[in-house]
């Protein structure tokens, strides 16, 4: 028989033979693959710019924990078969021919992974666009979107991801001696040793980074700074997790087996010794799963407000606004240096009256229709006119409209008083400025004094105040030296079709492309004198609307993405970690069985530890995301556009709520199969007290 | 005197997996043990002495036969109650010590006794006791992996006495010990059964198996020959089992 025959059939055998070891590895190798072809699969309703920003981002996140978890797995496989290795290589294989047998079996857990995975996804991909495309109400479109190319580079990636984890492998099987391959799989059990220091930095650790998440949650800070803040905090926390199980809880479980009344107690004087044991020996990995569940828990947390707060959501509140209509939006520019009484004589001048007078805007309103019809045969359509003053406060910008013309605009006395609401076109990056003003109360005259920053996006505020009122808003304006520079004023001829036909931003930029020269001439005459048309855009809150819901899907997809990917780590570390437990137990649960220790004492406790142990990383991430969700909270309420109630932090709470219920059915699931496959490793049932044989297993 | 421990047309049989046959590994062992004796079993890899022991210790159940414990059959016994009396009436002292590597030293002689639930005040006069009599008093706080072979077997011999055991069952006691340690404990066994306590151990060492008073050769499951030491010295006594272990390698008796 050849060598290459030899190792191959060797590999085959040794496959098999640690089935248990290698079953788990493939089902998350294979849903990180599967999770990898959803991504990359095209989603018909979304364009190509959308689709490849968030397959390129959840690609990069995938590989990157896929290659942190496998090579985890592996290198736990590797730890348990140490003593085969050692065993070979007395017998007298090379390490050579074992490092090209182990290869031999990397490829079968590789090519198994790929299988099942691409397998999986053959269905799942459709169906996970169905659902996305429904969830988020884009217009459905199925499609395959699985070819060839997706499933090369998937093979090509995880095979790269596998080969590289298996680089530090090869070194460790190159390094050891057979020696020291027998020895390895051997627990080294380890005393806890008090550590003062690393107590106490543990716990401020913990302690400073609570502190700074209540704090940089105040709405006052900036959200840069907030957002460095946050950062600081997050890596206090993940040092002061590992701190915490190394030193923090050891030293609690110590004091608790000073105390002799409460230790020397047969329920508790197992328990305690075992769970500081395993505490020394399992710190690193307990503090890996806290940090992943945190993970898990913000990522669905801000996964699941942002979808259920979606403008979608909303969107039914604000739909009396008209946003479901196109508009021409005219700007017009004026750069006005001067003093604030020329200003206002400046504004009266040009502005107000236009303002007040308009009938003028209907000439633009004519024209529009009119272009509209002829390059575009639609049927017909309704205009309604809005027009609003840009008011630009110290750079930052909203629209000042009267009552009159919204409650004409919606045909009904709905707005009275002053006060302001918003418009949702897309996502708004928040400075603190627009919180200032979304704060700024003009029926009570007390305002802000904004910054020097500057807002981007589409989004719009608008400040509606009676016709009586407005010049006294505008005095006030100007008094507090908060209209600067340019001013503008937004012609918004919002058209309303109405039939149910949709324009694209294509269609639209086609139809304003084909206006001609004449026709802009003809709409700059509309205008009231010393304006011009500066630029034309297609501002359709239905296209924002339709792009809203892309960005929010690709969200959600990603969101989901990423929660997978890191509970997939969070199943692998957990059933590899209970693997190991249950190895080293096995032998401390026979010897008490010799001494003579009842059943029910070691099952209890047995149970106690793995109970323990699994519900305190879930318990600490719990904690630590608590302390976290008031910054999330500012992130909300800064990224997302404020209107006067905040809609957008409503139910934040039961989003939070609904992602912990979330992560702990996930965990609670792994915790019952990982704890029947560390009793099925004990080889103890329910009825038996004896391992029968033991001795001669 | 009643016996402690008497065995009664034992038997064994293991099924192989995979296969129809069974393997007997013990056939009509007849064994008794009285007060204050010092027995050993003898005999090669595969003779079927650890079945025995574990048998002995109720930790494996004959397929045949009976074990009297001071003329009580155990194999009534349900498991809480076997837990209990292998607990109060047996000491175990294994080859490879078996100490429980997350307990320092005095609590791994604590273990039994606080399972009993024994009052603290008789429970740390046991631990002094014994500590001092095996001569690692000053070791209480270390744990298993700071000690010496010898000494993690000193450890383990105290926690199969401080229960005051009808039996002290020892597997291979000095298989993993050097010539010198061994001779030292087996020197212990000694001392210890001439103050009362009665000791079955099984062993396949010559040398360790002239320490003992009486020295059973087991050979495929059954007990071939027995040999009483009476007044003989150690290494006159181990030269008559060497003698025996002969016999049994020519397969004449």
């Amino acid at each position: 028989m050849s060598k290459i025959r030899l190792y191959f059939n060797l590999a085959k055998r040794n496959f098999a033979a640690n089935k248990r070891l290698n079953v788990p590895l493939i089902l998350a190798a294979s849903t990180l693959i599967l999770v990898y072809a959803v991504l990359n699969s095209k989603v018909a309703s979304w364009d190509s710019g959308t689709q490849r920003l968030i397959a390129t981002l959840g690609s990069i996140i995938i590989l990157v924990f896929a290659f942190i978890f496998i090579s985890f797995a592996r290198s736990f496989i590797l730890k348990q078969r140490s003593k085969e290795m050692g065993l070979y290589a007395t017998l007298g294989l090379g390490k050579g021919e074992f490092i090209a047998i182990y290869f031999i079996e990397l490829v079968f857990t590789l090519i198994c992974s790929l299988v099942v995975g691409i397998l999986l996804a053959l269905p799942s991909i459709p169906l996970a666009n169905y659902l996305l495309q429904r969830v988020v109400d884009l217009p459905l479109k199925l499609s395959w979107g699985f070819s060839m190319d997706v499933v090369i580079e998937i093979i090509i990636r995880f095979s790269i991801v596998f080969v590289l984890g298996f680089i530090p492998e090869l070194r460790k099987l190159l390094v050891y001696t057979p020696k020291q391959l027998f020895e390895r799989d051997q627990p080294v059990f380890r005393e806890f040793k008090g550590r003062p220091i690393l107590f106490v930095l543990g716990v401020g650790l913990l302690g400073g980074a609570y502190y700074l998440s209540s704090v940089i949650g105040d709405a006052d800070k900036d959200i840069v700074i907030g957002a460095f803040l946050f950062m600081l905090a997050v890596i206090m926390v993940i040092v002061g997790t590992y701190l915490f199980y190394l030193a923090v809880v050891p030293a609690v479980l110590k004091f608790l087996k000073n105390r002799d009344s409460y230790y020397h107690k047969p329920e508790n004087f197992i328990k305690i010794s075992a769970l500081l044991s395993r505490l020394v020996a399992h710190a690193r990995g307990l503090a890996d799963i806290t940090i992943l569940s945190c993970m898990i828990l913000m990522t669905m947390f801000v996964t699941i407000h942002t979808f259920r707060q979606r403008p979608e959501a909303t969107w039914s509140e604000l739909d009396d606004l008209g946003l479901y209509c196109y508009s021409y939006g005219v700007k017009g520019e004026e750069d006005l240096e001067v003093d604030s009484q020329a200003h206002r004589a400046l504004m009266k001048e040009k502005g107000l009256e236009f303002l007040l007078k308009p009938q003028d805007s209907k000439k633009a309103v004519e024209l529009t229709k009119n272009t509209v019809a002829k390059v575009h045969d639609i049927p017909e359509f309704e205009v309604k006119p809005l027009n609003s003053l840009i008011l630009n406060a110290e750079g930052e910008k909203f629209y000042l409209v009267l009552n009159e013309d919204l409650n004409k605009f919606f045909g009904e006395q709905k707005y009275q008083g002053s006060g302001y609401f918003g418009n949702f076109s897309t996502l708004k990056f928040h400075t603190k400025k627009f919180a200032k003003i979304a704060n700024l109360q003009v029926a009570e005259l007390e305002r802000q004094i904004p910054d020097s920053k500057s807002s981007y996006g589409f989004g719009k505020l608008y400040l509606h105040v009676p016709k009586d009122q407005l010049e006294e808003t505008l005095d006030r304006f100007l008094a507090e030296g908060q209209l600067v520079n340019q001013m503008g004023f937004n012609t918004a001829l919002n058209i309303v079709p109405k039939s149910a036909t949709e324009f694209s931003v294509d269609e639209l930029k086609s139809i304003l492309g084909q206006l001609t020269n004449e026709d802009i001439s003809a709409w700059h005459k509309a205008l009231p004198g010393g304006y011009r048309i500066s630029s034309i855009y297609p501002n359709s809150d239905k296209i924002d609307h339709h792009q809203m819901k892309i960005y929010m899907a690709a969200f959600l997809y990603l969101g989901i993405i990423c929660s997978l990917t890191f509970f997939v780590g969070l199943s692998v570390i957990s059933w590899f970690k209970q693997y190991s437990e249950a190895e080293v137990e096995r032998s401390r649960v026979q010897i008490m069985e010799e001494i003579g220790l009842p059943k029910k004492i070691i099952r209890k406790s047995v149970n106690s530890q793995i109970y323990w142990l699994f519900l305190l990383p879930l318990f600490v991430a719990y904690v630590h995301c608590l302390f976290g969700y008031s910054y999330i909270k500012q992130l909300f309420s800064k990224i997302f556009y404020l209107t006067v109630d905040n809609y957008i932090l409503r139910g934040l709470w039961q989003s939070f709520l609904i992602a912990a219920g979330i992560l702990f059915v996930g965990y609670f699931l792994i915790y019952k199969l990982a704890t029947k496959a560390y009793w099925r490793s004990l080889q103890i049932n329910r009825d038996q007290i004896f391992v029968k044989n033991w001795r001669e297993r | 005197m009643e016996n402690i421990l008497e065995l009664r047309e034992v038997q064994k049989d293991y099924r192989i997996r995979g296969q129809q046959n069974v393997l007997p590994v013990l056939r009509g062992v007849n064994l008794r043990v009285a007060p204050g004796e010092f027995v050993v079993i003898m005999g090669e890899s595969g003779s079927g002495k650890t079945t025995l022991l574990n048998m002995v210790a109720t930790l494996d159940q004959p397929s045949a036969g009976q074990i009297l414990y001071e003329g009580s059959d155990i194999s009534r016994l349900n498991n809480s109650e076997l837990s209990t009396f292998r607990r109060q009436k047996l000491g175990f002292v294994f080859q490879d010590y078996n100490l429980l590597d997350q307990f320092d030293i005095a609590d791994n002689i604590r273990l039994p006794m606080i399972l009993e639930r024994m009052e603290s005040g008789e429970r740390e006069r046991r631990l002094q006791h014994f500590m001092r009599a095996l001569r690692i008093e000053n070791k209480a706080d270390k744990y298993p992996y700071q000690l010496s072979g010898g000494e993690r077997q000193r450890v383990a011999i105290a926690r199969a006495l401080v229960m005051q055991p009808l039996l002290l069952l020892a597997d291979e006691p000095t298989g993993a010990l050097d010539s010198r340690n061994a001779d030292h404990l087996l020197e212990l066994f000694e001392g210890l059964n001439n103050s009362g306590q009665t000791i079955l151990m099984v062993t396949h060492s010559i040398r360790a198996a002239a320490h003992g008073k009486r020295a059973l050769f087991l050979k495929d499951g059954r007990i071939y020959y027995e040999l009483y030491r009476g007044k003989q010295s150690v290494s006159e006594f181990r030269e008559k089992i060497a003698e025996a272990m002969a016999l049994l390698d020519r397969q004449g008796v």
